[in-house]
């Protein structure tokens, strides 16, 4: 953990380590899901998730929805987070580098989103950097 | 170009594009929000360059306030024109757009309003734009800064109060000062002639300083526009107002303005704020005009265009001298005088001084003139000598290259016997395309592309044509663009149609990492005087705003930096002053937020935009003045885009593009690792690049990467490169991610019928199973239904497009109906026809542009299928790129089974390259996972990514390159001493950087905490003492 940690202090690259593989006996205790498990969950069931933010967009068309990706150390997340939601935790939403996640469990056509109800952040060893878009 | 978001909501235009009726709410639209400089918020442009999904905006037009109410007639008003005036684009030195001084000015009805802005032209465009739609005549000059001990020719010598001031403070003028140092000299252009003087006069002080300190002498303007502008004597910064005490020093100074600029040229200017001692050196000033017998002007030196505005002025004052409202305050006016006024209020205040006001009106009148100027052209291309020893033309030249492009492309001109097939159709595209490039007289501009492509073909650079030029057979043959028209069937029209004005957009994009060198090989072939680059207008945003806001009124850095955290960086100043409202807490002061409000879209200063660069026949600097950039050798306009493109400027858009750079990076370590070398234009279509795209297993992939287009492939399915075409075009920011899916979708699924409205749609758009998705299929509609010739389908797309041209968009209108009509489409199909081409006409896409940006999709998913590493190792060296961070990228990387090893001292290069791994490294067999590469028959497992130095904090390319280079010369480091020895250039903190990065532990098997603790006893050790010597590592016993 600490070769990873120092990983992405000096390169911002860590091949071995993800910031929530180090935490995931945690994750685990409290029941948060991977992003490869995702796939066994049931559709419209509320889960939890974890990971570094790595962009937060929102799109100009998309109507004040933020869409924010997690990455755990299994793969991508998408997250949905609607306006309300956003303003109710947005200290969290707008500044926390890492979060947990409790939604509902979107999944059509090989596509899994997460629609965001809360928004918890993640305190994490390593420093990651996500990417904001308009 | 019209690749504009509508204003109207997605869910409208999806509606529409399915075949519901459109909603009640469709009239809507027109009241959009109108910012402070009378403009609508900007759109959204697909223009912007670079890779998605940074778009940039595109500037409405002016629009003039409804409720503007000017004088009733001109017999109620007393002439006069404001002839000092700054607006914001004197950056910190004026509070009001260009726009919000024209309509104040109209308000009013001066006679003329001159924009002086400092050492610039910055806001001409827009403010002419404002002024010509208020029906206020203009005037443009500038306040130039002289450059100290410069005056009145007098060389280099400094001047005594400076000198009194050097050994005072010890140091050199502060341009923060509160009172800033520098004489200035009011010049108004006294017509275009004097226009083209001042401008250049401008680019040449500039380009003689650097970015930020121009160098302007008064020999050399008076020299230069002498006889073609007049001087203003100025505001307290100039030698006329600073010497009214002193008369003999006036009597001096004065003489070189008369001799340079002429006696009837130099104005005395008077102006009253309400200061205490306004009224004296007014009074002294008149005096001084009488005996030198030169005339007196009445000014307001106007900062602001209302009083209330007056605050945010010492606001800005305030930030620009890097001080406090509160320190700054002694040297702020007491009043909010320096607002437009008007005649009437001028002729009170300046009674005293007969005369003065009534020759401001008339220097105003005589100076005025409409920024309507010739639009400069492209220079000569210079062509090679024909048969005979003459010269060819541009035309002969181009026809030349075109034969010799299009033989390679599509083989030789068949004969007359011999017909069909692909090439002859080609080559009557071709004569027809030179035909009408010849009637509009652009060869000029094309062989100017084909040069600056041909360069890049020298450097070996890759680059590509974007855009709409990807429809022309031309510019496939002169290898502009990697498209073939012919054989995709596209539109030339949509590139370039005798009804277009002005030349057509060719943008080329160009690997990201060496674009420097293509953009330096203009500015060499044309000239400093002839091109320059763009500039980019650096705008208040919300946060900026707020933490500049916070600073004036003299909040702690560090409270500055809290607050502009909170700020929504999404929804603007107002959005976060709601949200404090609604929940009734002031995080941020209320005070700190009105005046950011305020600020909010002012330009701050002027950047480089990211690849337009002018091209003309004259100098471009007569037009627009030239200054430096930030960046090494980039000489940039005064100007935007937008301001370029309405003044008729010819741009050409050199963008960067990461995803070109690599591809290259990629198939250099191809053929340097793995042997075998991939041309990216005849890569071979794959079965398994497209199952990988199916899975939306495209990290890195160009385009479809992002979590927008992830998400529709696993629907859109794409199996052939078509698909890939499609993909592109369907999803831009937004409309997919609102909620609803694309009916384009739910056709390609089977969830819909495919239908046409009528049958004649069916040419244009089976290809996309009846839903509109390109502009050309727009195009197409009308000539299928309607019968339009290619060229007026064309202007029929852009009428459409704009909401200015209403009465051409009647004519056309009725000539579509008549022309479906003719077809038997009438009535309620005739409606709806209309409605849907209207309502897509802004949305569509270039299917051009698509289909140049599909090559680059499937030539880089073909990379990361077949050749994992070498695409990660490339991806990591083009960076910053993309829509993925290199954490993701090597995360994704290590999912597809590549091994990816930490930078080694040794082992690494400067940035990230290939190795061979000894196979079962840690026991799990690399390429097992999904990435299916291990079945491609190459093992594939035998290559490593090895991250390089660079990405090492702290290090750079520059010092990585160091390192890399003094290893192969010297060869391997035996010890970190060694490297010390060896790199000098390397401190502390970079050692300590590498260290904890590992880059010692496989090298010197040392661990990274051993590694910081040796680094920090040999660092001592430099080229200048001896080895083994450093006093840490005798302690220590350390032997390295």
């Amino acid at each position: 953990m600490e070769e990873a940690v120092a990983d992405l202090w000096a390169t911002g690259v860590s091949p071995e380590g993800h910031p929530t593989q180090f935490v995931r006996k945690e994750l685990d205790a409290i029941g948060v899901l991977t992003s490869v498990q995702l796939w066994n969950a049931e559709p419209d069931t509320v889960v939890h998730v974890a990971g570094v933010v790595t962009h937060r967009q929102r799109p100009q068309t998309a109507q004040g929805v933020t869409f924010l990706n997690l990455e755990d150390e299994t793969g991508l997340i998408n997250v949905v987070v609607s306006k309300g939601c956003w303003h109710r935790f947005r200290k969290v939403a707008r500044e926390a580098p890492a979060m947990v996640v409790r939604g509902r469990l979107e999944r059509a056509e090989g596509v899994i989103n997460i629609v965001a109800e809360r928004l918890d952040p993640l305190p994490m060893a390593g420093k990651t950097q996500s990417r904001d878009f308009r | 170009m019209g690749f504009n978001n509508p204003s109207w909501p997605w869910s409208e235009l999806e509606a529409t594009l399915s075949g519901q009726p459109p909603s009640s709410g469709q009239q809507q639209h027109s009241t959009e929000p109108i910012n402070r400089d009378g403009r609508a918020p900007g759109s959204p442009s697909w223009n912007a360059g670079g890779d998605s999904p940074a778009w940039s905006r595109k500037r409405q037009p002016f629009k003039t306030p409804d409720g503007l109410q000017r004088p009733a007639s001109d017999a109620d008003v007393v002439p006069y024109a404001e002839l000092h005036c700054h607006s914001n684009f004197s950056f910190l030195d004026g509070a009001s757009h260009p726009e919000e001084l024209a309509i104040e000015a109209a308000r009013l009805g001066l006679t003329a309003l001159a924009i002086t802005d400092h050492n610039g032209f910055y806001g001409v465009v827009r403010f002419a734009e404002a002024a010509k739609a208020v029906g206020l005549p203009t005037v443009f000059g500038a306040e130039i800064t002289l450059t100290d001990g410069l005056l009145a020719g007098l060389g280099v010598a400094r001047s005594e109060p400076d000198t009194d001031r050097q050994v005072a403070t010890g140091r050199v003028p502060d341009a923060h000062a509160p009172d800033p140092p520098g004489t200035h000299l009011l010049v108004l252009a006294d017509g275009v002639e004097g226009y083209g003087k001042l401008s250049r006069a401008l680019s040449l002080g500039h380009l003689a300083g650097e970015k930020g300190a121009p160098q302007f002498a008064f020999a050399d303007l008076a020299e230069m526009l002498g006889g073609h502008v007049w001087v203003l004597t100025g505001c307290p910064s100039s030698t006329w107002a600073q010497h009214v005490s002193q008369p003999e020093a006036a009597r001096r100074a004065r003489r070189p303005w008369i001799e340079g600029f002429g006696q009837d040229r130099v104005l005395v200017e008077l102006w009253d704020h309400g200061d205490p001692l306004d009224s004296a050196r007014n009074d002294a000033l008149y005096e001084l005009a009488q005996q030198t017998g030169v005339g007196c002007v009445a000014t307001n030196n106007v900062h602001y265009a209302t009083p209330a505005q007056r605050k945010l002025a010492t606001a800005l004052a305030a930030v620009r001298s890097r001080r406090s409202l509160a320190d700054v305050d002694a040297w702020l006016p007491g009043s909010a005088g320096a607002h437009l006024r008007s005649g009437t209020e001028q002729q009170a205040r300046f009674a005293r001084y007969p005369g003065a006001v009534e020759r401001a009106a008339a220097v105003g009148r005589a100076a005025a003139f409409d920024l309507a100027l010739v639009a400069p052209k492209l220079p000569p291309f210079p062509c090679p000598a024909g048969a005979g020893d003459q010269p060819l033309t541009e035309m002969q030249y181009l026809r030349q290259v075109t034969e010799a492009g299009g033989t390679k492309r599509y083989g030789a001109r068949p004969t007359q016997s011999e017909d069909l097939s692909l090439r002859s159709r080609a080559w009557q595209t071709i004569d027809r395309e030179l035909a009408l490039i010849e009637q509009l007289d652009f060869a000029g501009y094309f062989l100017v592309v084909w040069d600056l492509v041909e360069f890049c073909r020298r450097s070996d650079i890759y680059c590509q044509g974007r855009g709409s030029a990807a429809n022309s057979a031309v510019c496939y043959a002169i290898g502009v663009t990697a498209a073939d028209a012919v054989s995709l069937g596209l539109l030339f029209e949509r590139f370039l149609s005798p009804e277009r004005d002005g030349p057509p957009d060719i943008d080329i994009d160009i690997e990201s990492d060496r674009r420097e060198e293509v953009i330096q090989y203009v500015y060499e072939r044309y000239g400093r005087h002839h091109t320059a680059q763009v500039a980019n207008v650096i705008t208040y945003r919300a946060r900026s705003a707020v933490r500049d806001m916070a600073k004036a009124l003299g909040y702690e850095p560090g409270q500055q930096d809290a607050w502009s955290k909170q700020v929504d960086g999404w929804g603007g100043v107002a959005v976060t002053m709601e949200q404090q409202e609604q929940e009734q807490r002031a995080i941020i002061p209320k005070t700190v937020l009105e005046l950011a409000l305020e600020v909010e879209d002012a330009p701050r200063h002027l950047g480089i935009h990211s690849g337009g660069m002018v091209i003309a026949d004259r100098p471009v600097i007569e037009v627009c003045p030239v200054e430096w950039g930030r960046m090494d050798k980039r000489s940039v306009l005064q100007w935007d885009k937008d301001d370029c493109a309405a003044t008729g400027l010819v741009k050409f858009d050199l963008l960067g593009l990461g995803m070109l750079s690599a591809l290259h990076y990629a198939v250099d370590l191809v053929r340097e690792h793995r042997g075998y070398e991939i041309d990216i234009a005849t890569i071979p279509q794959d079965d398994d690049v497209y199952a990988m795209l199916c899975r939306a297993d495209t990290v890195g992939v160009f385009q479809i990467e992002s979590r927008a287009q992830m998400a529709t492939l696993p629907r859109l399915k794409p199996r052939r490169f078509y698909d890939l075409v499609v993909e592109v075009a369907l999803i831009r920011p937004g409309p997919i991610q609102g909620g609803s899916v694309h009916p384009y979708i739910r056709r390609r699924n089977g969830q819909e019928q495919v239908t046409y409205l009528h049958p004649l749609l069916e040419n244009s758009l089976g290809k996309t199973l009846g839903i509109p998705l390109f502009q050309e299929q727009l195009m197409q509609m009308a000539i299928d239904v309607a019968g339009f010739t290619p060229a007026e389908s064309d202007e029929l797309r852009q009428a459409m497009g704009s909401k200015r041209s209403a009465r051409r968009m009647e004519q056309l209108k009725q000539r579509l109906y008549a022309g479906m009509a003719t077809n038997g489409i009438v009535g309620d199909v005739a409606d709806e026809l209309y409605l849907k081409m209207k309502a897509f006409a802004n949305y569509g896409f270039p299917e051009s542009h698509s289909v140049s940006f599909a090559y680059l999709v499937y030539a880089s998913s073909w990379i990361k299928y077949h050749e994992p590493a070498a695409f990660c190792a490339a991806l990591l060296n083009a960076q910053p790129m993309g829509f993925w961070s290199p954490h993701t990228l090597v995360r994704d990387a290590r999912r597809h089974g590549v091994v990816v090893h930490t930078p080694d001292l040794n082992a690494s290069l400067a940035g990230a390259t290939l190795e061979l791994c000894p196979p079962n490294v840690d026991g799990e067999p690399a390429g097992a996972l999904q990435g299916g590469a291990s079945q491609g028959g190459v093992s594939q497992g035998s290559l490593a990514v090895r991250l390089g130095l660079g990405s090492v904090r702290g290090i750079g390319s520059e010092l990585a390159k160091q390192i890399e280079t003094v290893r192969k010369e010297g060869g391997l480091f035996t010890d970190t001493e060694d490297l010390v020895r060896r790199v000098p250039d390397l401190q502390l903190p970079q050692l300590e950087a590498l260290a904890t990065a590992g880059v010692f532990s496989e090298c010197f098997a040392l661990n990274r905490r051993e590694a910081i603790w040796t680094v920090g006893a040999t660092v001592q050790s430099r080229p200048g003492r001896l080895e083994g010597t450093s006093p840490v590592m005798q302690r220590l016993g350390c032997q390295g």
